[in-house]
């Protein structure tokens, strides 16, 4: 049966790249960050960043108001976005408009207070982060008494009648045996869901020693995962990777369908424009900038670099039994230098 | 009022089957997402210097498999269950959900009580409806399954779900990062 699904996914996916849906508007406010975790796939922290100001993004809220006929979901990220001073000029505004939105956050910020004004101006769902238990955690974002602070700012949020609070894990070989653990956590948070996610090759990561998964560990995260959601808990893998149809539709809800630039557009912190932001920043992935294009031209007549499959450019790829379902995995994990996916689960998990 | 939990056992036949959680409910859900007034902006967002742990916390305890070692301090948990759930804001958590879930794929059945139950319907072969002494509703496995934990054990319900678990790719959207999906358009 879900090899059947997935051939329906595969005629689907071909549809959607003709006629893509903008579901979800990612603004990265700020490349800023009081913390600096060994992973980011953004490289942020004590950095310079090109910031828009706030009567930049109404004028492009305005335009996308203007020029969509469904408004998509805004997911506010950073960087650390609630550094911003004028964080809730903008997502005010955002509201006003009538734009749905949601953010990431690690938490440390969140006092009651900050939780009340965020539920008051109409954020619904919250994605923050622990990576492990307090040393490991703090060790890994270099944040010291961050998870302290993460896990009050996550109480605090269930405090409030938000859609969804959601903590996010990245899996690393520092953290994985600390898994059952923090599941008992999550139980005793009782936030709404936990997603679990393999540490990626990419930002600071890809120089990063000692922490990336091996065989057995994937094996082991994707069994716990199935085995969580076996027993009815809300615990599920993120959106990267075609993981085989042993684990597909089983540690998550969905079949693997990489969402850039058919679902997904982000807006960067400097206006540029592109498809999700964990993708390398390179010139073929950037498609313009809202400070020099209008959106909607951008995303209706460019993007074409998203709407072609990955595995076209490689050949393994294209002769893979599973490359239908696949199509070379997720755009951020793709090495544009030498055409070849970063990861890939092949005779790892199918 | 029976407490709530959002963090639970939810729709183990569901989730079991591979159609998981939040599948119907989510965007139905969201439709009920009312936005609050504009607020005054407040540009006073300041780092925090000093958080504790609420005095209402525990330490958990730590799994076999943890090797935190001296970290078993950090995982912390609120005794009191504070975080009550509103049942209009969540996924498709319900034990509605899991009745109708139950009542697609079984003919159910009344058993008799099994590790505190009070009482229990078969709603699979292998998965359990149970109502606790505490009134609590769980989703429990077979009792001869509960007693292993052989993961090979668990069946493979996809081989026996026939067609009953439909599939819409209009609807295969994976969020990001945000959770359910708030918006499926």
């Amino acid at each position: 049966m879900k090899l059947q699904q997935l051939h329906t996914l595969y005629e689907y996916k071909k549809q959607l790249r003709k006629q893509p849906k903008l579901k979800f508007l990612f603004l990265e406010l700020t490349m800023r960050c009081n913390e600096h975790c060994r992973h980011c796939g953004s490289s942020c922290g004590d950095v310079f960043s090109d910031e828009l100001t706030a009567e930049q993004y109404f004028a492009f809220l305005d335009q996308v108001k203007n020029d969509f006929d469904t408004l998509p979901m805004l997911c506010v990220t950073g960087g650390e976005p609630l550094l911003r001073k004028d964080f809730f000029d903008i997502v005010s505004y955002a509201s006003r408009s009538g734009f749905r939105w949601g953010m990431t956050s690690n938490g440390t910020l969140i006092t009651a207070e900050m939780a009340k004004k965020l539920k008051n101006t109409g954020m619904s769902t919250i994605s923050v982060s622990i990576d492990g238990l307090e040393h490991t955690h703090d060790d890994f974002r270099r944040s010291r008494g961050g998870f302290v602070r993460s896990v009050e700012g996550i109480k605090n949020l269930l405090q409030q009648d938000f859609l969804s609070v959601q903590v996010t894990t990245v899996v690393t070989k520092k953290n994985i045996r600390e898994l059952e653990a923090l599941f008992e956590l999550m139980c005793d948070l009782d936030v709404h869901s936990w997603r679990v996610i393999n540490i990626e090759p990419i930002g600071r990561a890809l120089t990063l020693d000692g922490y990336t998964l091996d065989n057995d560990d994937y094996r082991h995260l994707f069994d716990f995962i199935r085995r969580k959601r076996q027993l009815g808990y809300p615990v599920t893998y993120g959106c990267q990777h075609f993981l085989g149809t042993e684990y597909e539709r089983e540690v998550r809800d969905w079949y693997f369908l990489c969402n850039a630039g058919v679902y997904t557009a982000s807006i960067m912190a400097n206006g540029d424009i592109g498809a999700c932001l964990d993708i390398e920043r390179r010139p073929e992935t950037i498609q313009g900038n809202i400070l020099k294009d209008r959106f909607s031209d951008v995303w209706h007549h460019q993007f074409s670099f998203y709407r072609t499959p990955l595995s076209d450019k490689n050949e393994k790829c294209a002769n893979c039994s599973s490359c239908d379902f696949c199509e070379g995995g997720a755009y951020h994990s793709w090495d544009y230098d030498n055409d070849q996916p970063l990861v890939c689960f092949r005779d790892v998990l199918f | 009022m029976k407490e709530e939990k959002r963090f639970r056992r939810i729709m183990a036949a569901a989730v079991a089957a591979g159609t998981a959680f939040g599948i119907s409910g989510c965007s139905a859900n969201i439709n009920g997402c009312v936005y609050g007034p504009a607020p005054v902006p407040d540009n006073s967002v300041s780092q925090v210097t000093e958080s504790s742990v609420e005095e209402n916390t525990q330490v958990t305890s730590l799994s076999e498999n943890s090797d935190a070692g001296d970290l078993s301090s950090s995982a912390v948990s609120n005794a009191n269950g504070e975080n009550s759930m509103d049942s209009t804001t969540q996924p498709d958590t319900s034990v509605s959900d899991v009745s109708t879930a139950g009542d697609d794929i079984s003919s159910s059945s009344s058993l008799t009580d099994f590790t505190g139950s009070t009482s229990m319907e078969v709603i699979e072969d292998d998965i359990i409806l149970a109502e606790q002494s505490n009134g609590d509703i769980e989703i429990v496995p077979d009792a001869s399954k509960a007693q292993s934990d052989d993961e090979d054990e668990i069946d493979d319900v996809w081989e026996n779900s026939g067609d009953k678990f439909s599939f819409s790719p209009e609807d295969n959207l994976i969020p990001c990062v945000y959770g359910p999906p708030a918006d499926l358009g």
